[in-house]
């Protein structure tokens, strides 16, 4: 599934401002089939966002597809949260819509930064009391498997690791199937291999269907993603496939793509940040 | 779904629960009458009434008051307690409102009036009826021992036959009411207890003055000379002369006295009777018989003596038999206006004895009695009688004074120590007990059975059980000083006053013993004790009085406004005030926060809480600050030296312009001069500055 | 099918089970039981109506206390980045959310304050001082009815008080000002508004006459007005008009109603109001969201 993305995605990147992308096969294929997962779940048609007087997000035009991983990179105070929030319909926008296409009563499944559980509840009491918030049973032993949390399922989350809280955020998001998973900074402080497993699920999460659309500062997490985008001061100042990314730098890795497009500009905006 | 679990557990107990709003959870509606001996009683009638109405089987109307705010049924004997009780603020906020009153209904018996006038039922019992629905036949010619009697009936027609037959006039309930409260007690202020103690003073001081006329009757007969015996000498006496007894001894002393003559030996250390060991030395049978100046002993052991003319059928026969007969030094029978004065007697039984006889004086007159007090009797003895015993000392012996149906009788400026009793009153009403002295008695000045209108005024005592103890009503208990014994002050009255007293450095200071507070005790000085105070029986009693409570020394709080009363309620016998003289730290707690909460809401129905003190305006300062300040320097001084204090407070203060104690020349046996004559309540502040 | 109620109860059981295992809300019930029980051993016991005067004035604090220790967080401050958000994520009203903090907590503060009084009120027989076994009695001292009602009225007064400070805890969204903002109304429940009505009075702007009725528009005031006239009934009390009854009650429910209302009126606002919008998938598969610009 992850080689016919890239194509997608550089079509997306190619037409920014553009509403040209294909949709034949969403036209094609009614909801619930296999290839439901690549059509566009989620769009923002001119997105803006203040705060007080702050412009944190301006003109963000933007389609995800199911089934694919978008990491949304950028420095602290580029507007990844905020994008994120937007996206997840947590926040109201200044300027433009969010359209998220809902096949469940669960639109969005977020994850936000610092998740945070009732520290004397067990994992498996903390996913039940949210699955219980659905309209149908689900169950929360498999969404435990998917996020590898099952041999932890009754342990407290006060005896949690960072990591482990991070992935019962994650199962929490997945919760109810639904279309978009907005997760924010989910690997963030996390050791390498860590944060490698929580990528990892997070495409084994895509790969049942969603888009997932997952905010970053770590660039080895953005290499495996579908699709890249770059925030800067609340512009998508690129947008592609990571290698497209890299090519188009004309570098030779996504850490030097990424210092080419914002890397001038971070130490000015290092001292300004928004926080949301 | 443990949430909805407890929700519905919650909501279903709180929709039970809330029933309790539609349902009367107050102690309303109609009352059952309680068994008449389950009550509380408060009763019109003295102890000496009741028995006689006992006795002779006589109605005496009752009532049964169930109040919102006291948890027991209280009982009245007679109406005029119940009216005035109703009509008592202090009462109301003591006992809530009386939520239901039953009174006797004497529609349902057969009414008779007895020969003495007195109101008995011949057939059938009175019930019950409610007081809103009784109607009551008042000033008819039927009594009840010691006043008139309200008769009440369910029924205006049978209250109507029973007023066309007895007389009187038929009224309903707030009718009565307003009738009882105009010819209501005297208020209890200290006032109108000294004027009660002026009154009394003046008629002492008449038949002292009546009574000492006797030693100036002309000497017709001298003993030894006209006369070999004392017995002959009398018997050779006209009517009204004095019979002289010269100095020395005269044993087998066994005389009679019938005729009015006065017997003066040469002085108490010079003339001696010695009488048989046998019975009395002395026995006089007439008025107007006077006896001074001698010492008598020889008196006999015998206590009861079994073969005396007494009405065996009287209620107190056995008191008169075995008390107002037992061997005497002298004993006076039918002698109104005799007179005793500085005679010595020693005896193992009574000293003197008198019996129906008013008007008799005794006085200056020393008593040895036997030590300890169980070996002893009575010193003097007064039954049936209204007597003066004034100016003298009582050492050793059973009681100093007892009095048995000695109404009136004036006790004052005597002194008494090392017996069980300093002065007894047993059935004896509107006494008056003043200036006295008492150290190591078992109790200084007690008032027994339920008698009315005491005085009990400016006495001293130390070192005893407890220091006054009055019981009845309507009494007053005032200017009383009581150090160092075990419990000074004990209330154990009904609707008496205890004001101005100094209780200090006992082991109680106030003891509060009956089960319905009605008395007011204000404006004492509390100092030193071991406890301020203890009242273990019935609810709470609040000690103050018009906004002026006790100065309770060391009591916590200020007087902002100066105007004398702490700004905080003091609870003498709480966990925590009652250390607040001896450990000042307590303070601190004493003023936080949990404290001020539980002691305001313990004012709020004192009628339901149990036991204990509460004074809700507490003296800033000593109300006699000099007596307080004569006991504190010297407790062990003289008694007499700090009821002399009392005219310090006299002069310092303006309050309280009368001073109901002696001033300094009486207070000693020195003189009775004419101090004695002048109404103590008059007494200008001038004379005790000093 | 999952309904709106069966989410604020699963809401509630959250709520229930938390308190229930985290230490401090379970020292401070022991704490709120300890002195209340306290109170009333020392208050002597005598009876059911002088505990509950007794009680009264601790139980205006205390509940209160208890009440902003059990709600002052459970709304707002600290959970609006890391779990309202996500709580918004599923499909779930405000109304529904508010609802089932405030019966989760209140199932737990009400029930301790129910509980404790009762127990106060059982002790009275057992450890109260001893009636005189040989003098009669009468229900002087209050029946065990009238101590009911005061119990149940302290657990609606427990209940306002509570509503109000989730209503608090909605309004303020970080930790810090949610404890200020909470304290400010324990002070103003218990003091300030009689305070107000005191300087009303002395001032002139009201009367005593309408005082009665303005006492109802504090809870504690309308908590101390219906225990009065209900319970204890003095003297004064009796004649009290029962509108003035009804008054405090009305008081009270405009309380709980209104503080729960704004609580759900601020613990989110509603995304849907302008700019995101949810298209149904199944009905125009994917056309919504491409061609919406048509």
């Amino acid at each position: 599934m992850s080689d016919a993305d890239p194509e997608v995605a550089a079509d997306d990147a190619a037409a920014a401002d553009v509403e040209t992308e294909s949709h034949e096969d969403t036209e094609s294929a009614p909801v619930g089939e296999p290839d439901a997962a690549s059509r566009v779940v989620a769009r923002t048609d001119g997105l803006g966002v203040r705060f007080d007087d702050v412009q944190v997000l301006s003109g963000v035009d933007l389609a995800v597809k199911g089934g694919a991983v978008t990491a949304v990179v950028g420095a602290n105070g580029s507007g990844k949260s905020t994008l994120l929030r937007a996206l997840a319909g947590l926040l109201e926008p200044s300027a433009g819509t969010v359209r998220v296409v809902a096949e469940d009563v669960r639109p969005v499944g977020f994850c936000p930064q610092d998740p945070r559980f009732r520290p004397h509840f067990t994992v498996d009491e903390t996913l039940s009391f949210y699955a219980s918030l659905l309209d149908a049973p689900v169950d929360v032993d498999e969404t435990l498997e998917l996020v590898g949390l099952d041999a932890v399922a009754d342990r407290r989350v006060d005896a949690l690791s960072g990591g482990m809280i991070r992935l019962l955020g994650i199962a929490q998001a997945v919760l109810g199937d639904p279309g978009l998973l907005v997760l924010d900074e989910p690997a963030s402080g996390l050791d390498p291999s860590l944060r490698a497993h929580i990528f990892a699920t997070l495409r084994d999460v895509a790969a049942t269907g969603p888009a997932v659309v997952v905010a970053t500062h770590h660039l080895s997490g953005a290499a495996n993603a579908d699709r890249v985008l770059v925030l800067d001061d609340g512009d998508v100042v690129a947008d592609g496939t990571p290698d497209a990314i890299v090519d188009d730098a004309g570098v030779d890795s996504l850490d030097a793509a990424f210092t080419a497009i914002v890397g001038d500009e971070l130490a000015v905006r290092a001292g300004t940040e928004v926080e949301e | 779904m443990a949430a909805r679990g407890a929700l519905a557990v919650l909501v279903g107990v709180l929709l039970v629960s809330s029933s309790v709003f539609v349902t009367d959870v107050g102690p309303t509606g109609d009352v059952d009458p309680v068994p008449f001996d389950d009550t509380i009683v408060l009763t019109d009638l003295t102890d000496a009434e009741r028995r006689i109405a006992e006795e002779r089987e006589l109605a005496v109307p009752r009532a049964e008051v169930f109040y919102s705010r006291y948890r027991y049924v209280v009982g009245h004997v007679g109406l005029s307690s119940l009216v005035a009780t109703l009509g008592d603020d202090a009462h109301a906020r003591q006992f809530g409102e009386p939520l239901d009153i039953l009174v006797s209904n004497y529609a349902t018996a057969t009414l008779a009036v007895t020969d003495e006038g007195y109101l008995a039922t011949t057939d059938g019992y009175a019930s019950w009826v409610a007081v809103e629905n009784a109607v009551f036949v008042v000033n008819s010619s039927a009594r009840r021992p010691g006043g008139p009697v309200v008769v009440p009936f369910s029924e205006r027609d049978a209250a109507r036959a029973f007023a066309s037959e007895y007389g009187g006039d038929v009224v309903d309930w707030p009718g009565l009411q307003v009738r009882e409260r105009d010819r209501g007690d005297r208020p209890l202020a200290v006032e109108p207890g000294l004027a009660l103690a002026a009154d009394r003073h003046a008629w002492a001081d008449e038949a002292t003055a009546d009574a000492r006329r006797l030693t100036e009757r002309p000497v017709s007969v001298v003993v030894g000379e006209d006369a070999p015996t004392l017995a002959a000498a009398i018997a050779a006496a006209p009517p009204n002369t004095t019979v002289r007894v010269p100095a020395g001894n005269y044993s087998d002393v066994n005389v009679t006295v019938r005729k009015p003559v006065t017997i003066a030996g040469a002085g108490a250390n010079a003339t001696t009777l010695v009488g048989t060991g046998n019975g009395s030395v002395l026995r006089v049978l007439d008025a107007r018989v006077a006896v001074t100046d001698l010492a008598i002993e020889g008196v006999g052991e015998g206590k009861g003596v079994p073969n005396v003319s007494v009405d065996t059928d009287a209620w107190d026969a056995l008191v008169m038999r075995s008390y107002a007969h037992a061997a005497s030094g002298i004993e006076f029978e039918n002698a109104n206006g005799s007179y005793v004065a500085d005679v010595h007697v020693t005896t193992p039984s009574n000293g003197v004895t008198v019996r129906y006889s008013d008007g008799v004086v005794v006085e200056r007159v020393h008593v040895d009695g036997r030590s300890p007090w169980l070996e002893g009797f009575m010193s003097t003895l007064a039954a049936h009688s209204r007597v003066v015993i004034q100016e003298s000392t009582f050492d050793g012996g059973r009681d100093g004074v007892y009095m048995h149906v000695a109404d009136g009788t004036v006790v004052r400026g005597n002194d008494f120590r090392n017996l069980r009793f300093g002065v007894h009153e047993m059935y004896t009403s509107e006494t008056l007990v003043a200036n006295n002295v008492v150290t190591d008695a078992d109790t200084g000045i007690v008032v027994m059975t339920r008698p009315e209108r005491n005085v009990v005024l400016g006495n001293a005592v130390r070192d005893s059980g407890i220091g006054v103890d009055v019981a009845g009503r309507s009494s007053f208990v005032l200017r009383n000083v009581a150090v160092e014994n075990d419990i000074g002050v004990t209330v154990g009255s009904y609707r008496s006053l205890y004001a101005e007293n100094t209780v200090y450095g006992n082991g109680i200071g106030i003891s509060g013993s009956t089960l319905v507070p009605t008395n007011a005790v204000a404006r004492n000085d509390v100092v030193r004790n071991d406890a301020y105070a203890e009242a273990s029986l019935g609810p709470v009693r609040v000690w103050s009085s018009d906004g002026r409570g006790n100065y309770w020394a060391g009591a916590p709080g200020t007087d902002r406004d100066g105007d004398g009363v702490l700004e905080r309620p003091f609870q003498p016998t709480g966990a925590v005030d009652r250390h607040a003289e001896a450990v000042p730290s307590v303070h601190v707690l004493a003023r936080s926060p949990a404290m001020s909460l539980l002691r305001a809401s313990a004012a709020e129905m004192p009628g339901l809480r149990s036991e204990g003190v509460l004074d809700v305006a507490p003296l800033a300062a000593p109300v006699r600050p000099g007596v307080l300040e004569r006991v504190a320097a010297a407790p062990d001084a003289d008694p007499r030296s700090w009821l002399n204090a009392t005219a310090d407070d006299a002069t310092r203060s303006n309050a309280t312009a009368n001073d109901a104690t002696r001033s300094n020349a009486t207070l000693g046996r020195v003189a009775v001069d004419d101090t004695v004559t002048r109404p103590l309540v008059e007494t200008p502040m001038e004379v005790h500055r000093t | 099918m999952t309904t709106d109620r069966d989410r604020l109860f699963a809401v509630a059981d959250r709520e229930l089970v938390t308190m229930l295992r985290t230490p401090q809300y379970v020292l401070v019930a022991v704490g709120f039981v300890v002195v209340v029980l306290g109170l009333a051993v020392a208050s002597g016991l005598t009876g059911y109506v002088p505990l509950a005067v007794d009680l009264l004035a601790p139980v205006e604090v205390l509940v209160p206390l208890l009440a902003v220790a059990f709600g002052y967080r459970s709304l707002g401050a600290g959970t609006e980045t890391t779990e309202r958000p996500v709580l918004r994520t599923y499909p779930m009203p405000r109304w529904a959310y508010v609802g089932g903090v405030y019966v989760g907590r209140a199932v737990v503060v009400c029930s301790l304050v129910f509980a404790t009084l009762l127990v106060a009120g059982v002790l009275v027989p057992f450890l109260g001082p001893e009636g005189s076994s040989v003098v009669a009695t009468h229900g002087g001292e209050g029946s065990f009815g009238a101590y009911l009602r005061f119990v149940v009225l302290a657990t609606a007064y427990a209940a306002v008080v509570l509503a109000a400070v989730l209503a608090v805890s909605a309004v303020t969204s970080t930790a810090r000002t949610a404890v200020a903002a909470a304290v400010a109304l324990f002070v103003l429940v218990t003091v300030g508004v009689d305070l107000a009505f005191v300087g009303a009075l002395a001032s002139g702007v009201f009367g005593p006459e309408s005082l009665r009725y303005l006492q109802a528009l504090g809870p504690n005031g309308a908590f101390r007005g219906l225990v009065l006239t209900l319970v204890v009934r003095t003297v004064d009390a009796a004649a009290i008009p029962s509108s003035v009854v009804v008054a405090s009650a009305i008081g009270l429910a405009v309380w709980l109603t209104g503080a729960l209302a704004l609580a759900t009126a601020f613990v989110w606002p509603t995304p849907q109001e302008r700019g995101w919008e949810r298209v149904d998938a199944t009905a125009t598969p994917g056309e919504d969201v491409e061609s919406s610009e048509e």
